[in-house]
Parts: C-alpha cells; sequence; structure tokens
C-alpha cells in the first residue's frame, strides 16, 4: 500500500556573502568622463563558493543567457502582482504612494511600480474625460507585460472594478526579445489580440508610421537603444498626452556609453540629451517624481567595470513627459 | 556539510580571453533555477505551438533539458506507459516533485503519445507560479499537495527528486521508499552516492541525502518487482558542495555522485540502456 507523499519545503542553510568583484574606489574601468563600451566581453552566471579566509571553494555554473534573466525576473514580478493579496491591499489602501510604500509588498516601492502608478493617474483621468474611447499605450521593452497587470489590478482597485485594463487599454508592448514575448502572449493569452499586441523589434527601428499613442512608457530600455537619444525623441514624438521614463543620467554635457552586466552596450544621458528631449517634447514639460542615485540603487553594478567614484556621478530620473501639469501638481520640472 | 561556506550568486562579466572579472552583479532566487524552468517552458510551449525550433535552438535551454534529464525521463515514462485498450496513444502522469512543470512541458509536446492527465504533486507555496505558467494553456492539470490514493495501475507515477531538490522541495522525504510502494507503472529519478551514503548541501543550501547507489540497487532488486536501472554517474555532480575545495589534486578525492534512473512497468525492458536491478 503507497502511503500518502507529501512534499514539503526544506528551509536553506544561510550562508555568509562575499564580494568576489568589488568596485575600486576610483579609476576603474570608466569615469563619468569616458565610457568602456568598446571592450569585447563575455558573461557567466555562477555560484561561487569560498572559505572564511576568501580561498575558492567550489564553483557552480547555470546556463548564461540574458533572454532567462530577464524572463525570470519579470515572471517573478508578473506572479507577484498576480497575488490576490495585493490586489486586497490596494483595495484596501487604495493606490497611492503611501499605499506602495507602507510596506505591505516591498515590490510596489520599486522603480517599476512606482513608475506605473504615474501611469495610473494618467489612465484615470483619460477614462474619465473620454469614457468611450480605449487608451492607447505603448511599452517600450515590454518584456512579459507585466505592467498591464499592475495597472490592470490598479484600476480595478480604485474604480470597484469599474475601470479594467482589459476594456481601456489598447496596449502595444515592443521588445527585442522573442522569449519574453512568447511568455507574455502566452501569460496573456486570454485578451483580445486587437487590444493586446505585441511587438518583436529594437526600439530605434520601431516605426509608428501614422499611428499615435496616448501614452508610452519605458523603464530603462531607452538605454539599450542602438539610438538611445533619437529613440526617445520619436516615442515622445508620437504620444499625445504623455511618455513616463526611467531615465539614467550623469553629472555631465554629455552622454557616455558603459557596459552593462549583459556585456552590452548602455548609453547614460548627459544634460545636453536631456536638452534634446525637452526640445522634441514640444509645448510639454519635463516633470520629475523622483530622482535616485545610483549608489541608493536595488540593483547596483547594472553597469560593469564602474568605479565607486564613477558611480557616485549617476543616477536615475523617473521622468513624466506631458503637458498635462494639472495631474502632477506635486512634481517639478526638470531644470536644465 | 558546508554550511560555514560564504557564498557569492551572480553575473559575472570578463573581458573575452581573460579569467579576470571586470564586474559582478548579485542575482535573486527568481534569476536562477526558477528562472530556467520558466524560460524552459516558455521556449517549449512556443516550439508546440509555432512549430519554430528558433528558441529552444539559440538559448542555452538544451544545457538545462539536460540537467533535468526532460529526454531520459520522457523516455522512460513513454517505456512503461500502459497501453489502455480503449486509447492505446494516451498517457495518463502523476509527478512527484515537479517543480514548476518543465517536464509537463516537455510531455506535452512529446510525441508518440498523448499526454491525457496530469497531475502535479508539490508544496502549497509552487502552486500559484504552476497555475501561472500553465494555467493558460489547453491541456488541463491538477496540483496536489499529497498523492492522490493509487486511482489506477494507468497512470504512471513519477518521482522526480532531481527536479524537487533544486527547488529545496521533498529534501527530507524517503524516495526510495516511496518507489517501493508503488504497484504501478513508475519512474525514479534519483541524485545518488556512487560511494557510501552521504549527506551533502546543494548550492543552494539544502541538505541532501544521497543513498549509495549499490544499497538502493539491492534494495530495487530484492522487492520482488523487476526494475530496471541506469546510473548516469557524474551527472551534474557539482550542484552538490564538496567537502573539501574544489582543487585540481584534490577533485579525485571528492565523493562522487550521480543521477539514477530506475524504473518498473509494462515494456520498461526495451528500454536500452538500462540494465536489471
Amino acid at each position: 500500500m503507497m502511503p500518502a507523499l507529501r512534499i514539503t519545503t526544506t528551509a536553506p542553510v544561510t550562508f555568509g556573502e562575499f564580494d568576489p568583484v568589488p568596485p575600486a574606489a576610483e579609476g576603474a574601468l570608466a569615469d563619468s568622463g569616458r565610457g568602456n563600451a568598446l571592450l569585447a566581453l563575455d558573461n557567466a552566471q555562477q555560484y561561487l563558493f569560498a572559505a572564511d579566509d576568501g580561498t575558492p571553494w567550489h564553483r557552480y555554473d547555470l546556463p548564461d543567457d540574458s533572454d532567462v534573466l530577464n524572463c525570470g525576473g519579470y515572471l517573478d514580478k508578473l506572479l507577484k502582482y498576480r497575488d490576490p493579496a495585493l490586489a486586497e491591499h490596494l483595495r484596501r489602501k487604495g493606490v497611492s504612494k503611501a499605499s506602495f510604500e507602507d510596506g505591505s509588498f516591498p515590490l510596489l516601492a520599486s522603480r517599476s511600480p512606482q513608475l506605473d502608478l504615474l501611469l495610473h493617474r494618467l489612465l484615470v483621468a483619460l477614462a474619465e474625460e473620454q469614457p468611450t474611447r480605449r487608451v492607447s499605450l505603448f511599452d517600450l521593452g515590454c518584456t512579459v507585460a507585466e505592467h498591464f497587470d499592475l495597472l490592470d489590478i490598479m484600476l480595478r482597485a480604485s474604480s470597484d472594478g469599474r475601470l479594467k485594463a482589459p476594456e481601456l487599454l489598447d496596449y502595444c508592448g515592443l521588445d527585442i526579445s522573442a522569449l519574453v514575448l512568447a511568455a507574455a502572449r502566452f501569460l496573456h493569452g486570454d485578451l483580445d489580440p486587437r487590444h493586446f499586441r505585441l511587438l518583436l523589434g529594437e526600439g530605434s527601428d520601431f516605426d509608428a508610421g501614422d499611428q499615435r499613442f496616448d501614452l508610452s512608457l519605458s523603464v530603462g530600455v531607452i538605454h539599450n537603444l542602438r539610438d538611445p537619444v533619437g529613440g526617445t525623441e520619436r516615442m515622445i514624438r508620437f504620444s499625445d498626452v504623455a511618455t513616463v521614463l526611467a531615465c539614467w543620467a550623469c553629472a555631465a554635457e554629455q552622454g557616455i556609453w558603459l557596459t552593462s552586466h549583459h556585456a552590452a552596450p548602455i548609453y547614460v544621458f548627459g544634460r545636453e540629451d536631456l536638452v534634446r528631449l525637452r526640445a522634441a517634447a514640444v509645448g510639454r514639460e519635463l516633470l520629475v517624481a523622483d530622482f535616485i542615485p545610483e549608489a541608493q540603487s536595488s540593483q547596483q553594478r547594472h553597469f560593469a567595470g564602474l568605479s565607486q567614484e564613477a558611480m557616485d556621478s549617476l543616477g536615475c530620473y523617473h521622468l513624466v513627459v506631458t503637458d498635462r501639469i494639472d495631474l502632477f501638481p506635486d512634481l517639478a520640472r526638470l531644470s536644465l | 556539510m558546508q554550511s560555514d561556506l560564504r557564498r557569492a550568486v551572480g553575473r559575472l562579466v570578463f573581458a573575452r580571453n581573460s579569467t579576470v572579472a571586470l564586474n559582478f552583479m548579485p542575482l535573486k532566487d527568481f534569476h536562477l533555477d526558477v528562472a530556467q524552468d520558466a524560460s524552459l517552458i516558455m521556449a517549449l510551449r512556443s516550439l508546440r505551438e509555432t512549430g519554430s525550433r528558433a528558441l529552444v535552438d539559440r538559448l542555452r535551454i538544451g544545457q538545462w533539458m539536460d540537467r533535468l534529464a526532460l529526454r531520459e525521463l520522457t523516455e522512460a515514462i513513454q517505456a512503461v506507459n500502459p497501453t489502455r485498450s480503449d486509447d492505446p496513444a494516451s498517457l495518463s502522469v502523476i509527478e512527484v516533485g515537479a517543480g514548476s512543470g518543465p517536464l509537463f512541458e516537455y510531455l506535452k509536446s512529446a510525441g508518440e503519445t498523448e499526454l491525457s492527465s496530469y497531475t502535479a504533486i508539490g508544496p502549497a507555496c509552487e502552486d500559484r507560479r504552476f497555475q501561472v505558467l500553465h494555467g493558460s494553456d489547453t491541456l488541463t492539470f491538477n496540483y496536489a499537495e499529497t498523492l492522490p490514493a493509487p486511482s489506477a495501475a494507468s497512470s504512471v507515477l513519477v518521482l522526480n527528486q532531481n527536479q524537487a531538490i533544486r527547488y529545496g522541495h521533498g529534501c527530507d522525504l524517503d524516495w526510495l521508499s516511496a518507489a517501493l510502494a508503488a504497484s504501478g507503472p513508475v519512474v525514479l529519478a534519483l541524485r545518488v552516492s556512487l560511494g557510501d551514503d552521504a549527506k551533502r548541501l546543494t548550492v543552494n543550501g539544502h541538505p541532501v541525502p544521497l543513498p549509495a547507489f549499490e544499497a538502493v540497487r539491492r534494495a530495487l532488486r530484492e522487492s520482488g518487482r523487476s526494475w530496471r536501472l541506469q546510473p548516469i554517474p557524474g551527472f551534474d555532480a557539482d550542484f552538490f558542495l564538496p567537502e573539501q575545495a574544489a582543487t585540481p589534486e584534490l577533485s579525485s578525492a571528492q565523493p562522487e555522485t550521480g543521477l539514477l534512473l530506475a524504473v518498473a512497468g509494462a515494456a520498461a525492458g526495451s528500454l536500452p540502456d538500462y540494465g536489471e536491478a
């Protein structure tokens, strides 16, 4: 007779941590004045173990692939967004900066949900002003379309279920990874494909044609484009109401090409680039919702080979490019 | 046990042809095994739905399939699957230790047989991930915390310890006893020690008993059933922490581990690389 089998989870041993590549205090590969993106680089994803005295003990390699990392990371986010307890929290506490930052769901205090909070403000306003019309949203670097999920939860929670992303949005996500787009499609298989479109491509090449969007969003992906400033300018131009951006900038006139942890070039905007974005935003303002110095980022080491000194000169703006200043009385204009 | 070791898990950047790392970005748990599993599931589904091998071939998915022994397990499951007179091509599987379901996804498109019923047995904490990853697919499934009563010998019971321990699931379960207690067709994927009984920490920090291969073989042989075995020495051995620092001169002194695939049921004898217990 087969006994009842139950699978339980074992708490893992907690290892001490170590840093195999601590950043140099200064004089590492790049400083804020020159880039390091011309190096030929390789990646590896590893578990490294060392004895207390630093002696290497063991190494275990996982197959290294940027798409796998992104797919895993964003799927995890989507999974957390779909937690019924999170929806209940927002229903009870409301959709606000306070409910996002009260510690109940630490993920909500991170960059991406904070930008969704800005989008939510715009969506609610547009839905009220034009109740019979869908709001079009372009998501540059959409990965598994997890923004759609959080926006849906926020809309439902803030409207007693009256507003729902599948009924309100005309969503168009663009990503360069076929894997994450496949995941986005499979995880949203119940949505009407006329109002939930996924496109494979590089953001610099994206041709909106005659199509215009009410809103656009990019959480850092503008920096991975072949033409970061040009691509962002175009996105701002084809967005009628607002563009919401996470935008890394350095304390210099000109931007710099660095290397990301994916061993790929990544561009950090300089003041001149932000001036160009403002010029592209004719009649609109660049509003600052937040600025996170890189040294306080939750995902440090995003840039390869940066000295501590160089890291201290970088940071990430949370920007809203819009003429709907009435919706953001709490935000200041970016001073350039 | 090496619980006093220090650990760094992350992504390193090297200048090409250099061993000197330029950057280390720590990774979270969700970037590791679960990311590999989820990406594999999506790539396999894309293959099934579009017929395109682009994702499966381009990504380093093949390496991950090897570490989960998906091909070997599928071959074994199909061999022990009892043929139903009303539907000879149907396949019913109960998988204990399914993780987030990469074997389930692989079986959906395995070809020769059509998966007609699938039940995953795992801890409650994994249920929601399983539902999100597989819920929108056309093939329905059950997820349960305990193995249902042996309703029929028509289901193949898969005891997938190799998958389960990657998530820290079922590390203290007696997988061998479960296999011995099964009366229907069964496939066991069990990490074993090639020397004496051992207990080792995985790189994820979970202590796992590794029964001695010879003791497992003896128990299966003496069970009264006809078991067939395929030991794979050295299988993903680095998943376990060594007792001593891994230096070239010490590597031969490490206790060896391997994966044991054991099957009992219908046409188990037809499996080419398997021998009697």
